[in-house]
């Protein structure tokens, strides 16, 4: 009797310890996907593009540098997967057949959306069902390229080898310095894409071969845009020649006004992420370049750094580079008595001029003051372009529904007054405020002998 | 059938038998609560275990012929002892008789402060019988007791025991007896024998017992004490005195005269400090008491000998300041020491294990250590301290976990690097036993949890190695006990070396090879260096041993098996009690105490004894202990 | 033979204070969303006030009756059986609450942390633990719980001070949520969220003294009520309302979606950490003193093989509820809505009660 009891303890003990391993993976039997790239499909809904990396110690990755772009082009190859497939669950499912790791996306970084998927609206259905797997992180990042998502995954190397998720980290959190993205995750898609308040904005990308940097000046626009994606019924891109000032035409661009794909950059990585994509509801509706992005960060008080570069207003052949911090978050007050809400915005402003090429002595109380004048109306403007471009879109780029929520008591009553629609007969009343703090290391400029 | 153990299978057995059988509740269910020595329940069960009618018996044959008998001695001697604690109970009202279930007790105060010096202590006669054999006197002839103790010490087979026959006086025999090499020979050659064997001093002596004449006016030995009884004579000849016997007398004197080699005192071995003294204790009881008193001079120090082993005549001192420390520890000690019933106790390792209260957990419940100035603080404090023959270990009780966790170091430091060093045994504590549980778990089941660049290298560095986690880890642990215990053994420097060059080396080696990778090679160092950390030894070995419990929760469950683990371990570990107080006072349950757990506060601000031994001076410094910064203040105003 | 011992009031207030507290880490967080809306930091304050009035009750009864615990109380006033009766349907209605509260973890950890292994394995080891809690009795479960509380507390601060970066005012308006009434009703109905103080009244026997008693139940609600309060309104600045009525566990999504820096990342293991503690110590509580309950009314003095056959219970109660739905939406809110009938009413109708009659326990002197 006394053996027997022991012995059924020990069975218990057993039945539960051995056979307890069920969650118990090995670290190296998983693939840890860090990019997923969503297409439309041919032979099936989606095509779907995954970036598998694989981890080397740090130090023989960049040795591959030697064989130059081949051997990475090799590299790209094995690591990135394409199929098609009906959902991303049977995807995996099916790829896991050819595939010896399992995959998984629990470090997946960027859920890439091809321009084409986000424009009929499927994208944002697919990627914000994908909130119910567990996997799948508040914190991945969404980003809207332009062409397929297959090319920029395929074209995504790490920069100066490492790891191909710190990269992408690093890219977006790039953002803070310049200001020419938003901080686009998923937690805010799924947000934003439900609520009755703002709008969503996704990082806009692209792949960027170096076309854009002309050799000459005079030609014609060739518009090498089209030549790449290989679709001809592409839009131009829109990117604005608003510049103000004489200047010759198509001189003085405003800095960063443009969107991925376009910037005149040639070299240095494949990839570049510029301007957003804006969303309504589940669907996009268009684009705003950097610089327009640059205005939103400052409307919604989220720009850290940035820098700007305006025309020189004593001068105007010449520039002033101006780098631009926020001082605290814009006042923002709306006034929704009347038909059309009225919103009046008063930004403040602080920066540090990092050169003056005309040598004008702008540190000077009357020069400074007027240097900072021009720099209050180029936001000024540049603020009402976006906000009307905004409207244009029917959406609130300025994520205006934030403020105006807190006028009424409950959720109902919120939600009864339909904001997204009202705020498109909204209008923008901008003050800005301007200090230049400080002028670099020298303080005044005097004229050359 | 699986071949079980017959003493583990007793031991689940038993173990299974509190699940599922009923028990009747015992008739001393009375003492609930927040005080030390919580029942004489508890009492009881420690000496059913290790009390009287348990006692080991000599003739093995014996044993077994009377099974039956034995089961039926050991029920009676059982309630012999029941007996005892229920006629101590009706004699002394003030403990409460229990009500039938469903209705409460109620208790007055909190705490009961120990009164009951009334209580008597009962010399458990029964059972030894065995030792009750030299009961006899000293007879007045003196051929008689030297043939007696012929026939004891197997003279002359055993050369080690002299019999030296004189005269006193030139006239009545007489004779010293004791044990070459154990005594000082001046003492008998310069100081006993020429003034014995003198006619001299014996001018004024009229007749009769010579003893009481000698004792007052011949014999300038400075200890000596009279003694009749062989059953106390003989003890103290093996202890190295010498037994004056002599003729026509029936009592006979014993003159201290130890005078063996022992070591010299030299710095403890196992609890090195920088900061503070670094005299340990020696194997001679007789200088580690010295050792004591000379930290304490303070003249409550009382210091008693207990007989702990009969068949070795072993002796135990049991140290306690009077009127400080609560009567009521030092009753139980005795009692739990009076009634062992062993044959041969080494030290004081074998005595701990047989009065702590529950020898199934994983921490001990009596601290031994080997620094007299620890010893001090603890009597100091209200502890009892024993001190046990053979080894160089005192034992303190009642403790806490936090004695076990503070060094001695600390207090003669100044607060902040006091409170610095105990941060970082904090974390070493925490890391020698959780590490290589939450990297297990972390790795094989929360993999998400990882940052991605940590991920990757982990990925990379355990991508050759062809075991799989579990194995790996479990590999490595047990090479690094193996070399901790091979170190020990090996002698003087070698050893040493030995065991950091041979875990580098090793380490670096099976990473060449493939067979371990290089992260989990730190996760095992880190975790050994925690161990090594934790000053007291037997909770080093403790949190060993913790360690690998806590690895295979985690190896089943992830992180969710480890919060499982420390759970079952806490309710053990919570539970468990030391001479009755709870393990983790102060913390939990809490008690009022000085800022001294883990932040020390500068010792003047540490006012109060600790609370949970309910000792009997609580204050341990004066309003004002820094004097000076009084007068200082007075004269700023 | 189990002694239930004595005990201060830091180790009872923080027994009381995990219990509570373990709760938000679950799914009733959302279920408030759905209710209430933005309101739900402020709710719970309302909730907590109704149960510290219930509490009061419960206090002037265990002050008629020094000394004594609910159960004999509830057998000096309304006789034997009756009493019986009552105490049977307060350790059943523990055990119930126990168990669902078991599944839910069970449920959510599922989601969340282990997909993969059966329920049952999970529900095993939760109950070992808890079997060899009750075994330890009851003065080691509060010192348990004492030991852990400042590191649960600290830990929960942490992770919301962590979560700062993610905070958005707006997320809170519109203030008065879906109405202010729907608040205070749903605030009202919600009280037995801190039902837990009932506690209190089965343990009184180890307690010192009413005044102790009075110190404990408001404290722990009072401190129970700021921690969740706190919990749900940094929540509820991460996750706008839409979005906090679907989540799981919205807590741990929190703490999932910290992200600071390249390696401040993924925190969920603190989360992961604390609320099995939490968890591990309220089911304890609960199933320790359902079986204190029964044990008194039955008459049984060793505890011990009782709690071996009841953990069994326990984990056959485990399985009723179907799947993940079925636990939240009917048993977790039912139990929320309507437990307050079974923890605080009783002592209310037995207090009324012992006034008619006029019964009134023995005046202890000291």
């Amino acid at each position: 009797m006394g053996k027997k009891l022991v012995v059924t303890a020990l069975v218990i003990l057993m039945a539960v310890s051995l056979t307890g391993c069920f969650d118990a993976r090995e670290i190296g039997d998983y693939a840890y996907i860090s990019m997923v790239g969503i297409d439309e499909g041919v032979t099936d809904e989606l095509r779907l593009t995954f970036h598998i990396p694989e981890f080397q110690v740090s130090g023989s990755g960049s040795d591959s540098g030697g064989g130059g772009n081949s051997n990475e082009k090799e590299k790209a190859e094995k690591e990135v997967i394409t199929l098609d497939a009906p959902s991303l669950l049977s995807g995996v499912s099916i790829l896991n057949n050819s595939v010896p790791k399992i995959l998984n996306f629990m470090h997946m970084k960027a859920i890439i959306i091809s321009e084409k998927m986000a424009k009929s609206g499927k994208a944002g259905k697919v990627v914000t069902g994908l909130m119910k797997y567990r996997q799948v992180r508040g914190t991945t990042n969404i980003i809207v390229c332009r062409g397929t998502a297959e090319e920029f995954i395929k074209a995504f190397h790490p920069y100066q080898g490492g790891l191909i998720t710190d990269s992408i980290e690093e890219l977006v959190t790039r953002a803070e310095y310049t200001g020419f993205i938003t901080n686009s995750t998923f937690m805010d898609m799924y947000d934003r894409i439900k609520s009755a308040t703002s709008q969503f904005l996704a990082i806009y990308g692209s792949v960027n071969d170096g076309k854009n940097l002309k050799e000459s000046r005079s030609g014609e626009e060739s518009d090498p845009e089209s030549r790449e994606s290989g679709e001809p019924e592409e839009e131009k891109p829109v990117s604005q020649n608003e510049g103000y000032g004489s200047g010759d035409k198509g001189r003085f661009r405003i800095p960063g006004d443009y969107l991925a794909g376009e910037t005149p950059v040639k070299g240095g990585p494949d990839i570049e992420l510029f301007g957003s994509a804006v969303f309504d509801g589940d669907k996009m509706v268009g684009t705003l370049t950097g610089f327009e992005t640059q205005m939103v960060r400052i409307a919604i008080g989220r720009l850290n750094r940035a820098a700007f570069t305006i025309q020189d207003p004593l001068s105007p052949d010449l520039y002033i580079p101006i780098e631009v911090k926020e001082f605290g978050t814009p006042k923002v007050s709306i006034d929704l008595s009347g038909q059309r809400p009225m919103i009046n915005m008063e930004l403040k402003l602080e920066g540090d001029i990092t050169s003056i090429p005309s040598r004008i002595e702008y540190e000077d109380e009357e020069k400074n003051r007027i240097l900072e004048q021009a720099f209050e109306e180029f936001i000024k403007t540049g603020l009402e372009r976006t906000f009307k471009k905004g409207q244009e879109l029917k959406t609130d780029v300025f994520d205006l529904g934030q403020v105006a929520i807190k006028q009424f008591l409950t959720i109902p009553e919120w939600e009864k007054y339909k904001w997204k629609e009202k705020v498109l007969d909204a209008e923008l009343n901008v003050k800005v405020d301007f200090i230049v703090r400080r002028t670099g290391k020298t303080t005044s400029n005097k004229p050359a002998k | 059938m699986i071949p079980v153990n017959k003493g583990g299978a007793a031991l689940m057995l038993k173990f299974l038998k509190k699940l599922f059988v009923y028990e009747e509740p015992s008739s001393s269910d009375i003492e609930m609560g927040y005080e030390f020595l919580e029942g004489l329940e508890e009492s009881m069960e420690w000496g059913e275990k290790y009390g009287a009618g348990k006692g080991l018996k000599n003739d093995l044959k014996e044993q077994k012929d009377n099974k039956k008998d034995r089961s039926g001695q050991d029920e009676q001697a059982g309630s012999e002892c029941r007996a005892d604690m229920n006629d101590r109970e009706s004699k002394h009202p003030k403990i409460l008789i229990p009500k039938p279930a469903g209705k409460a007790t109620v208790r007055k105060s909190r705490k009961q402060k120990g009164n009951s010096k009334a209580e008597k202590t009962e010399t458990r006669d029964s059972g030894k019988e065995d030792y009750e054999e030299h009961s006899r006197k000293v007879s007045k002839s003196l051929t008689e007791n030297l043939d007696y103790l012929r026939k004891v010490f197997h003279v002359p087979k055993n050369q080690d025991v002299v019999i030296r026959e004189f005269n006193v006086a030139h006239k009545i025999p007489a004779c010293v007896v004791f044990i070459d090499g154990m005594v000082e020979t001046t003492i008998i050659t310069q100081f006993t024998l020429p003034q014995l064997m003198d006619i001299n001093p014996f001018r004024g002596f009229e007749g009769g017992c010579a003893l009481d004449f000698i004792e007052k006016n011949v014999l300038p030995v400075h200890q000596v004490e009279r003694m009749s009884n062989f059953r106390e004579i003989i003890p103290e000849i093996l202890s190295g005195l010498t037994i004056i016997l002599i003729d026509g007398c029936d009592e006979c004197l014993a003159m201290e005269s130890r005078g063996f080699e022992t070591r010299t005192i030299s710095a403890p071995v196992t609890e090195t400090v920088v900061h503070g003294s670094q005299e340990g204790f020696t194997e001679n009881m007789r200088t580690n008491i010295t050792l004591v008193r000379r930290i304490i001079k303070n003249e409550n120090l009382v210091t008693e000998f207990i007989t702990v082993s009969k068949a070795n005549n072993g002796r135990a001192a049991l140290l306690y300041i009077e009127g400080l420390t609560n009567p009521r520890i030092v009753k139980e000690v005795k009692r739990r020491i009076e009634s062992i019933n062993v044959k041969y106790i080494s030290g004081s390792g074998m005595l701990e294990q047989l009065i702590e209260d529950k020898s199934f957990m994983i921490f001990p419940q009596v601290i031994s250590t080997e620094r007299p100035d620890r010893v001090a603080s603890f009597l100091m404090d209200g502890k009892a301290v024993l001190i046990c023959e053979g080894t160089p270990f005192a034992l303190a009780m009642p403790i806490t976990f936090f004695d076990l966790y503070h060094t001695s170091e600390e207090s003669n430091v100044r607060w902040q690097y006091g409170t610095f060093m105990r941060l970082v045994r904090l974390i070493g504590m925490l890391l020698a036993a959780l590490l290589p549980g939450m990297y297990t778990a972390l790795i094989l089941f929360h993999q998400e949890m990882i940052p991605t660049s940590l991920l990757s290298s982990i990925v990379v560095s355990r991508a050759a190695v062809p075991f799989p986690t579990i194995v790996e880890l479990l590999l490595m642990e047990f090479s690094f006990e193996l070399i901790r215990e091979g170190g020990i053994r090996v002698p003087g420097v070698t050893g040493n070396t030995l065991g950091i060059i041979g875990a580098l080396i090793l380490g670096q080696a099976a990473v060449q090879a493939g067979l371990v990778s290089p992260i989990l090679i730190i996760i095992v160092a880190v975790s050994g260096l925690g161990s090594f950390a934790i000053p007291n030894y037997s909770l080093s070995l403790g949190i060993r041993i913790i360690r690998f419990f806590l690895i295979f929760f985690g190896c089943i469950g992830g992180f969710y098996g480890i919060s499982a683990g420390v759970t079952i371990l806490f309710a053990m570990a919570l539970s468990m009690k030391s001479f009755g107080v709870p393990f983790f006072t102060p913390v939990a349950p809490y008690a009022s105490h000085n800022t001294d757990t883990i932040i020390r506060a500068p010792i003047y601000e540490q006012k109060y004894k600790p609370d949970y031994l309910n000792a009997g001076d609580e204050i341990q410094m004066g309003d004002e202990p820094r004097g000076w910064k009084a007068e200082v203040k007075q004269e700023e105003q | 033979m189990l002694k239930e011992g004595r005990f201060g009031y830091k180790e009872a207030i923080s027994l009381i204070v995990i219990s509570i507290t373990s709760k938000v880490f679950f799914t009733s967080a959302s279920f408030v969303s759905r209710l209430v809306g933005t309101a739900g930091w402020y709710m719970t304050l309302v909730s907590a006030a109704v149960a510290a009035l219930f509490f009061a009750f419960l206090y002037l009864l265990l002050k008629r009756f020094p000394g004594k615990n609910i159960m004999e109380i509830n057998d000096i006033v309304l006789g034997k059986f009756a009493g019986s009766l009552l105490s049977l349907v307060l350790c059943a209605f523990l055990m119930i609450i126990a168990s669902i509260d078991m599944r839910e973890f069970t449920e959510v950890l599922k989601v969340f942390v282990l997909p993969e292994s059966p329920p049952s394995f999970i529900m095993v080891i939760f109950i070992i633990s808890v079997i060899s809690l009750a075994f330890a009795g009851l003065e080691t479960l509060v010192r348990y719980s004492k030991f852990l509380v400042y590191l649960l507390g600290a830990g929960c601060i942490f992770v919301i001070l962590l979560s700062i970066p993610d905070f958005r005012v707006y997320r809170l308006f519109p203030l008065l949520g879906n109405g202010l009434g729907k608040t205070i009703i749903n605030g009202a109905l919600r009280c037995s969220f801190y039902g837990e103080a009932a506690l209190v009244g089965i343990m009184a026997a180890s307690l010192q003294g009413t005044n102790e008693i009075k110190r404990i139940g408001f404290y722990s609600i009072f401190i129970s009520g700021l921690m969740t309060s706190l919990c749900l309104l940094s929540f509820g600045m991460v996750f706008p309302y839409s979005t906090a009525q679907e989540l799981v566990s919205p807590m741990f999504a929190m703490a999932a979606n910290v992200h600071l820096g390249g390696f401040l990342q993924h925190m969920e293991p603190i989360f992961v950490f604390l609320w099995n503690f939490g968890s591990f110590i309220e089911v304890s509580a609960l199933f320790y003193s359902a079986i204190m309950i029964y044990c008194h009314v039955f008459r049984i003095s060793d505890k011990r093989p009782v709690i071996l056959p009841m953990g069994t219970l326990l984990f056959c109660l485990n399985l009723f509820p179907k799947g993940i739905q079925d636990v939240f939406s009917a048993y977790v809110q039912t139990m929320r809505t309507w437990g307050w009938v079974i923890y605080f009413l009783p002592p209310v109708i037995v207090l009324i009660i012992a006034v008619i009659r006029k019964k009134k326990g023995a005046q202890r002197n000291g």
